[in-house]
Formats: structure tokens, sequence, C-alpha cells
């Protein structure tokens, strides 16, 4: 599941209080049906995170890391984290001060997948990587998914990356749920009605998402692109991207933008 | 469980063995420079080659052994940074995604601590052998009561610490409260230990003590080592408390 929205929207926070990282105020938050506090241990038994930041000190190597985690995890397969660090390239006596980014990513990456976690959270996993790196972690990601038994939460405001891998897609704006649901749905439904700005009072206001004015005329957001299709059949529509659903929802409350 | 521990302290180890290492290799050569011209003198001949009297002799082995006391304990107990280590490279919130509780924090964090602690407290006995054998004078018990002693204040300053760095209280203000209560215990006698003077009064007697003398009793590590044991519960405690704390 991708989890997208613009910065600030509450994707860290929310992940942060999954974790337990973050108290909570009020509420209850289950994860594999058990609770979140309550069941703390045992839940992060069966999940791998993933952040933005390298939370390993510099002067640890591979070798160390491996140590550390063997008693950390009681699933923790050894032989898997040296074959995933051999074939990101990692080397195993190099201290983690001395990697670039991208490794440095790879290297909570392995670490992530060697315990046979069924879920995956990543925090901007991907962000201020490079589209390689980016490309050859997705396709990493798919491989560990393809059991079927295995699940990704990725937080990530870079939507193409979700594009690529999401089967559903939960947007998150002022820390409340806009839309959640199975990505192809949202795409499918969604389209951009483009007009001229003065045909815009055509437009039953149920349809819109949000308006965008620019000097052409005006490019409308609509939910149900199908029965607008139907409704309003001399306009011109374009499919609709999670990065243009995301805009066109920021700007929900204003209706008319530019 | 071993296997938790093992990764957790071999996690910290390798962050602060730097540290230790110096600290145990300076602690060594000052414990060497105390020990080996008394050893080379030939056992039992510190007062009669020094020509001094027995009570002035044994108040300078003492004063040995409270040095090694003293600087095992202030190296061994001393925070050794971990906390801010974890911090600074992110560690801390990582490890709460990790199937840790706070409990196996803080013990990994004491076991360290003890570990240190009986490292030094090993070396010291072994130079205080040392230095009985060639002064003549049996220092070991005075020397045991001093280091478990002056250990427990220590861990008591690292404690407040790195518990509050855990909780991520402001250090400056720690720091200012660490200074504030030395300062009062030294001003004021606390429990009837007068620190400038190094007096100690019976309450209900008001008969005073030397604190040297109430050292060198082995009958005094019937409360050393039972203070030195409630501080570690109590340095365990406090540290699982910090890190049961999360964010707001």
């Amino acid at each position: 599941m991708g989890f997208i929205g613009q910065n600030g929207a509450g994707k860290t926070t929310t992940l942060h209080t999954m974790l337990n990282i973050k108290k909570t105020d009020k509420g209850q938050i289950k994860i594999f049906g058990l609770d979140h506090a309550k069941d703390e241990k045992e839940i992060k038994k069966r999940i791998a995170v993933v952040f933005d930041e390298m939370p390993f000190h510099d002067v640890f190597n591979i070798k160390d890391i491996s140590k550390i985690f063997e008693g950390l995890y009681p699933e923790w397969d050894d032989a898997q984290f040296m074959k995933y660090a051999e074939r990101f390239g990692l080397p195993p006596k190099q201290k983690i001060g001395q990697f670039s980014k991208g490794m440095k990513m790879k290297l909570q990456i392995a670490c992530a997948l060697s315990h046979n976690a069924e879920l995956l959270v990543m925090d901007e996993a991907t962000a201020g990587l490079d589209p390689v790196v980016r490309d050859e972690i997705l396709h990493i990601f798919m491989e560990y998914m393809q059991n079927g038994e295995r699940s990704v939460l990725m937080s990530s405001h870079i939507t193409s990356d979700l594009e690529k891998i999401a089967d559903m897609v939960t947007f998150i704006d002022r820390g409340k749920i806009l839309l959640s649901g199975y990505k192809d749905d949202i795409l499918g439904s969604h389209g951009i009605l483009k007009c001229d700005k003065d045909e815009v009072k055509n437009i039953d206001p149920e349809d819109i998402v949000s308006i965008r004015m620019n000097d052409f005329g005006a490019e409308i957001m609509v939910k149900d692109r199908e029965s607008a299709a139907a409704k309003y059949r001399n306009a011109v529509f374009d499919a609709a991207g999670l990065d243009d659903i995301m805009v066109y929802y920021v700007h929900r409350d204003e209706k008319e933008w530019s | 469980m071993m296997a938790l521990y093992r990764s957790l302290v071999y996690r910290e180890l390798k962050l602060t063995r730097k540290h230790y290492f110096l600290y145990l290799v300076l602690y060594s050569l000052m414990g060497l420079l105390f020990m080996v011209p008394l050893v080379l003198s030939g056992e039992g001949s510190f007062d009669k080659k020094s020509g001094l009297s027995y009570e002035t002799g044994k108040s300078i082995i003492q004063m040995f052994a409270v040095l090694l006391a003293l600087l095992g304990a202030v190296t061994s107990g001393s925070t050794n940074n971990v906390q801010k280590m974890d911090i600074n490279s992110g560690w801390k919130r990582y490890s709460y995604t990790l199937p840790l509780t706070a409990g196996e924090k803080a013990m990994s964090d004491f076991l360290l601590k003890i570990l240190v602690f009986l490292l030094f407290g090993v070396l010291s006995s072994v130079f205080v052998l040392g230095i009985s054998y060639g002064s003549g004078y049996d220092v070991m018990c005075f020397m045991l009561n001093m280091y478990l002693i002056m250990s427990a204040e220590i861990w008591i300053v690292d404690v407040i610490d790195s518990g509050a760095v855990v909780i991520g209280l402001n250090s400056s203000v720690v720091k200012s409260v660490l200074i504030t209560i030395i300062l009062l215990t030294a001003i004021f006698p606390v429990f009837g230990i007068n620190l400038f003077t190094g007096k100690i009064t019976n309450v209900s007697t008001g008969a005073e003590y030397s604190v040297f003398d109430l050292a060198e009793r082995s009958s005094t590590l019937i409360f050393s080592i039972p203070f030195f044991v409630v501080v570690c519960i109590g340095y365990y405690l406090i540290m699982r408390k910090a890190y049961e704390r999360r964010e707001a």
C-alpha cells in the first residue's frame, strides 16, 4: 500500500504512532489484530522498518550489523543478509560511515528483508535516491512480496514509485484520510475535465474535486470520470495521475485555484 | 535471551571500546606507578625504608588506595555517552521499531556498566594486592569500600545524566541540577557526613569518626555492598522508565 500526502500531511506521524514511537492521545491501533502498545514486542518481531535516514552508527561494518541483528530477531537469517549485502555490493569490512547514501539505504533494506518480516514499513525510504537506485530498490520490494504473504506499507511523496509498485493507495491530508482503495480504481475513476472558463458554471459541483484556472481555460478534477464523460459529452478528459489527484485534493477547500 | 543481551552489549561495547580502552591504559599506568616501586623494594619495607611512623606510612598508602578507588570509580562509572550517540545516529528512534522492551534496553546499559565496573574492580584489587605486599599495610578492604561507595555515587550522577538524555531533557538544565546537588552535599552535612572534613557523626551519640577509619573496617562492607546494589537497582529502574517514555 502506498501512503501519500504532501509534506506535513501526517504520514510520518501516522507511521510513528503505529510503531509506538509516538504516544497516542486517544483511540486504538491494531496490527495483525494485536494492540500496538500492549503487544508491541510480538508485533515488532513480525515487521521491519526502513526510515529515510540511516539509523546505524558510522563505526559499524556489515559484520557488526549482522552480529547485532542476529540476537535481536528470532528469525534472523544471516545467510540471507549476507546474500543481500553481496547483491547490493556492500563491502563487509568497510565502515558504514564511508558508504554512499544509496548504499546506506540498501543496508537498511537488507536488514529489513532478512528476518522474514510479514510487513515492511517504509517512511520516505526512496527520497533522495537517484532514479537508478530507486528502481533497483522497488524491484527488490516486488520480489519480496511475490510469495503473497508479505506486504509493504510505503509512505512517499514520490508518487511515480507508488504507481510502479502499489496495489492500493491511501491519501492523507492534514492528518485525515481523503482517499483509500485500489490504485487502479482510484486512477480509473478520477479524470481531468478541460473546458473554457465560462463553461465551469455548467459542471455539477458534486462532480468536482477542485478547479485549476489557467490562461487557456479551466482544468477540473472529477471524482467519477465515467459518469462525467456521459454527462458532459463535448468536454475533453485527460487521465489523472496520483500526483494530479494529490494536488487537486489538497486544494479541495478552495475549489478554484491557479 | 542470552543472544539478545550478547548482541546489545556487543553493540554498546563496540561504540565505547575506544573510550574505555584509553581509560584502561591510563589507569593501568597509574596503578603500575604506585605498585611497582613498592613491590620492587621488597615485602613490607615501606615504613622501614622511608623512616616514617606507622600511622604516617599507613596514611600515605591509604592515599594510594583512595586514588586508585576514585579513579577506578570515575573511569568505570562516568557516562560513556552511548545514549547521546544513539540519539545522534538515529538508533534511538530506530530501536523502537525493534522487538526490544524498555527493560531489555536498560539491562544492556546496566550490563555494560557492571562489566566495566568489575574489570576496574579486579584491576584495582590487583594493584592494591601489590601495594599491600610491598608496603606491609593491608588496604584491600579499605580500597574495596572506597571503590564501592565512590562508584555508587558516580553511577547516581550518570543515571541522572543518561536518563535525562533518553527522555530528551536539556542537558544544561541537568548539569545545573547535578552541580547544585553536589554543592549542597558538600556544604551541608548529609546524614551526618561532612564531605569537607571527612568526618562522620553518629547522630545518636554525637561521636565523630574519620571516613578512613570506617572504610578500613571489613564490617563497613555490610553497608557499602548493599548501598552499591541499591544504586544498581535504581540505575536499572530509572533507565527502564526513561526508555519507556515515548515522544508526545
